[in-house]
């Protein structure tokens, strides 16, 4: 083990603090295509290193959703052309490494781990299978499976068919936002697909590394150069980075739309409608807003209202999500049959309150503090925090979002938070989700005279296209009055 | 030690802590006369601590009619405090008085052996965290008991209620242990919830929320001495109780299993299969033994099941292996939950399983596959505690379960006596058919259902 060094701790201490940046160091140019952070901490005898891309489900082609998830994966399992399927599994493991991705609709972050006494070996047997991997079939067949499986356990819980449900009526069809993976899709995936995702979009954009743990930086930029000498991608504009569309609209009319799912004892419900876009000037006061209506536990106004003062929802939730283009004005509660009424009639209560009087002065402290400490926690664990900065680089946010961070959440009070929250929020465009017991909610709806319920059949989570009752049009609302 | 004003010397003081496996000698403890035992693992210049407050009582210190009372308290427990400042009457709540000050994942946990309430906070706010956190533990004031009975309700809907694989958990378990204190979950049932008093759950409170069976856990920038000045004057109020009401495992019958035990649902589309043998609790040899064959079988991707089921049979898109279910104090299960595809029945995933099960009562495992079984646990050890509320959760169980706020640590070390011999030994008494708890969720409606 690493024994404790007072004076070489102290050095890295104030080399850190001087640069008063979550990260110490700054990014450094591999080649043309690839940068990486680096971050000595010698106090674990472990090596982690980042990967990070913006060449995520953004760029599935239409019918083939879930490519990019399989392509990610296979390359962190499937091995390397010398060292392919479960001989490279074996050979991680052996030395107690692991690498793993996570991805999401613009981003796709590669976690690598190792034991620095077997970093060389490990790191060597994991850049080998990013550089020449080996595409096996049977390692695409058995991570297509694991797709299919999770597809058909999400497409069986309410609250995220009522979630996905809700995004493919804002989004529509067009948009990748608005359509899911489904069993068709993943099949449809060919080994040629996977190769071709790889050559135009792994290979040929812009990679950024952040190196965290017990090295030194000076050896480990000569490891990182040398691996990456070979790695060749071209950058156009941002790193990749799909041009965002402000004209995008929302894809269905305001109203409320029912999916009927029988026998349940509790209804899903999601309310909003579009959002607004990660470049908008005022993420600070998007942040503050979304602690005070609906992230900030029990203390949001949504919590208050529907759990504490009405006991209807166990976990209610809702926030303005930040995306390239535009993101959701999105709220989420679930309660039992009878209460469907009360909890929709509640919930636009709680959006109205937001554009009809300013905050208070209470909420609005503990919405900053909360912001301000979110920043300082990190600080528990900095490689959780490098891979963070990380992602918020490749997801095109500005250099200095962190550093700068704080004294933009200090500078929101109560008329801004009133200001984004009237442009954010627009009661009158309210898209109105519910998977539930039809036989039980639909009378129920009626008598509320919200206004017409539009019924959805065979939508579900695995996203097969929405099947219109014959001889209807699109959106024709079917009425339920009594 | 001396002071370097850092927000990273933290961060790296616990990891110097961790990386010597002397975690457990870093853990200053103290007891006050009451009894309530204090865990401090300081971290200086951090700027920042966690802190967990809790009970030795969970959802097995329920009475067979109150199912799901425990975590029932914890809800109300998490609303108000009696307000600490003089000039107000009503109480405050707890999210309030936390999020005012900065805290983060304010939260509860209800266990079947504990029940934990944690939050962080800078580390200014010290005294505010002993201020209300002894408030919440000696103290219960109810308001609007009625609305929280409502939300756990709806809580049990979601979760078991309209979810399939919550269904088959809850009769899983029903099934492996009947009447035994862990025969229910930690949710409970619709019909006790709706049942629930306001008497029910003071009852409750003040039979398990006494100091002998309270433990707290700080970790980050917390002085010791400073601790024990706060803990003293804020939570040595607290009357001591003459008899302690602490389930002891000689307490319950032990279950006697006769022959396997299965339950099997249907549901839609969902797929899921859970397989448990009966363990004794840790630190029996049998359990470390098992912790070690959990590791062979399923610790990494190229462990013996993953290898066989996930990559090259290709019958099962993962599977996942745990101790202690649904609790540690008492014998519990050793858990397999696999996601069969969808071409595959139970049973066929079964025999490939049992089959290994065999194996390793007749093959003594080589010495190459144990070292890689026990550095596959060490690795998951350090993985494990990136953080001070993870570090803190470890050091809470170990305490509040097994006495021992570095029983992790304590694992590894005795793991690595393991022998070869005593794989063989254990495995023949662990995997025996009749030692087994199958639990099925099948898709596809079962026929005579009619929808």
């Amino acid at each position: 083990m690493i024994p404790f060094s007072l004076p070489r701790l102290a050095l890295l201490i104030r080399m850190v603090l001087a640069t008063l940046s979550p990260t110490a160091g700054e990014e450094i140019k591999l080649n043309e295509a690839t940068s990486v952070f680096l971050h000595e901490n010698h106090n674990l005898p472990i090596v982690q290193i980042f990967l990070a891309s913006n060449r995520a489900e953004q760029y599935d082609p239409p019918g083939k959703e879930g490519l990019a998830a399989v392509t990610w994966k296979l390359l962190v399992r499937g091995g390397s052309t010398d060292l392919p399927g479960l001989r490279f599994t074996e050979g991680l493991d052996s030395l107690g490494a692991s690498v793993s991705a996570g991805i999401d609709e613009d981003s796709i972050l590669v976690s690598f781990w190792s034991l620095e006494r077997n970093f060389p070996g490990a790191w060597k047997m994991f850049f080998n299978a990013l550089y020449n991997p080996s595409f096996g079939r049977e390692t695409l067949e058995l991570l297509k499976g694991a797709e299919k499986a999770a597809i058909s356990q999400r497409a069986n819980n309410p609250n995220s068919m009522c979630t996905s449900s809700f995004k493919r009526l804002v989004y529509g069809k067009k948009n990748r936002k608005g359509r899911f993976a489904s069993t068709e899709s993943i099949k449809s995936i060919s080994l040629e697909d996977i190769e071709t995702f790889y050559r135009t979009h792994i290979r040929g954009t812009v990679l950024k590394l952040a190196v965290y743990g017990d090295f030194n930086s000076k050896d480990m930029l000569q490891v990182m150069k040398k691996s990456f000498k070979q790695w060749k991608g071209t950058i156009s504009g941002m790193p990749g980075m799909k041009p965002s569309n402000p004209e995008l609209r929302m894809s269905c009319k305001p109203g409320i739309y029912f999916l009927n799912k029988k026998n349940l004892p509790q209804a899903s419900i999601c309310i909003g409608h579009l959002g607004i876009s990660r470049r908008d000037k005022n993420l600070a006061a998007v942040d503050i807003f979304n602690f005070i209506y609906g992230a900030g536990g029990l203390n949001s106004r949504l919590a208050r209202e529907l759990r504490i003062k009405r006991g209807l929802v166990y976990y209610p939730y809702g926030a303005v999500t930040k995306r390239n283009d535009k993101g959701l004005f999105i709220s989420t509660a679930a309660t039992k049959n009878e209460s469907v009424g009360e909890t929709i009639e509640a919930m636009i209560k709680v959006i109205n309150s937001m554009i009809n009087k300013p905050v208070s002065e209470l909420e609005l402290k503990m919405a900053r503090k909360s912001s301000k400490s979110a920043m300082s926690f990190h600080f528990e664990s900095p490689a959780r925090l490098l891979s963070r900065k990380l992602l918020f680089t490749i997801k095109g946010y500005p250099s200095n979002y962190f550093d700068t961070y704080m004294g933009r959440v200090e500078k929101v009070d109560a008329p801004k938070v009133l200001a984004v929250s009237r442009r954010m929020v627009r009661p009158l465009n309210l898209v109105i989700m519910i998977v539930g017991d039809g036989e039980k909610i639909l009378p129920l709806l009626a008598s509320l005279e919200l206004g017409k319920v539009t019924e959805i059949h065979s939508l579900t989570c695995g996203g097969e296209t929405v099947k219109r009752k014959p001889g209807k049009a699109r959106y024709q609302p079917v009425s339920y009055s009594q | 030690m001396k002071k370097i004003p850092s927000i990273f010397l933290g961060f790296i003081l616990i990891f110097e802590c961790l990386a010597g496996a002397e975690l457990p000698e870093q853990i200053k403890h103290f007891s006050l006369d009451n009894g309530i035992n204090f865990y401090i693992l300081p971290c200086p210049g951090t700027k920042v601590f966690t802190g967990i407050t809790g009970v030795k009582a969970g959802s097995a210190s329920e009475m067979t009619d109150q199912e799901g009372i425990a975590h029932f308290l914890e809800h109300l427990c998490c609303k108000t405090v009696p307000s600490l400042s003089t000039t107000k009457r009503s109480g405050e709540t707890i999210a309030r008085l936390y999020a005012s000050r900065g805290g983060r994942d304010s939260n509860a946990l209800t266990g079947a052996d504990t029940t934990q309430y944690h939050v962080s906070l800078p580390a200014d706010a010290l005294e505010l965290w002993f201020q209300v956190e002894a408030q919440r533990l000696k103290d219960l004031k109810i308001y609007d008991w009625k609305r929280e009975r409502d939300v756990v309700l709806e809580e049990w809907m979601q979760s078991i209620g309209s979810n399939p694989s919550g269904g088959l958990i809850e009769a899983f378990t029903k099934k492996a242990y009947g009447n035994h204190p862990y025969g229910h979950t930690v949710l409970g049932n619709p019909t006790d919830i709706r049942l629930f008093t306001m008497e029910k759950a003071l009852a409750f409170f003040k039979r398990h929320y006494t100091p002998e069976n309270m433990v707290a856990v700080l970790v980050g920038d917390v002085e010791e001495s400073n601790a024990y000045k706060l803990a003293a004057r804020f939570f040595g109020t607290i009357p001591p109780t003459k008899t302690a009401h602490i389930h002891k495992p000689d307490k319950f019958l032990p279950i006697k299993p006769v022959k396997e035990e299965r339950v099997v649902i249907h549901s839609k589309s969902e797929s899921l299969l859970l397989i448990g043998y009966r363990i004794p609790p840790y630190p029996s040899r049998d359990h470390l033994v098992t912790i070690l064959i959990m590791e062979i079988l399923s610790g990494s991707d190229s462990a013996r099941l993953d290898r066989e089921l996930v990559f090259q049979k290709k019958m099962i898109s993962q599977i996942y292996c745990s101790m202690d279910f649904p609790g540690g104090k008492f014998p519990s299960l050793f858990m397999m939950e696999i996601v069969p595809l969808p071409a595959y029945k139970p049973g066929q995933i079964e025999s490939v399983i049992y089959n290994h099960l065999e194996g390793l009562k007749n093959e003594p495992v080589s010495q190459k596959e144990i070292q890689k079984a026990l550095l596959h646990y060490e690795v998951q050890l350090y993985k494990s505690l990136d953080g001070n509320l993870p570090t803190a959760q470890a050091i809470f169980k170990g305490a509040a379960v097994h006495g021992d706020p570095g029983a992790n640590f304590k694992k590894l070390a005795l793991l690595k006596t393991v022998t070869a011999t005593e794989i063989k030994d254990t495995a023949a008494r662990v995997f025996k058919d009749s030692n087994r708890v199958v639990g099925v969720l099948q898709p596809g409606i079962k026929q005579g259902d009619k929808k």
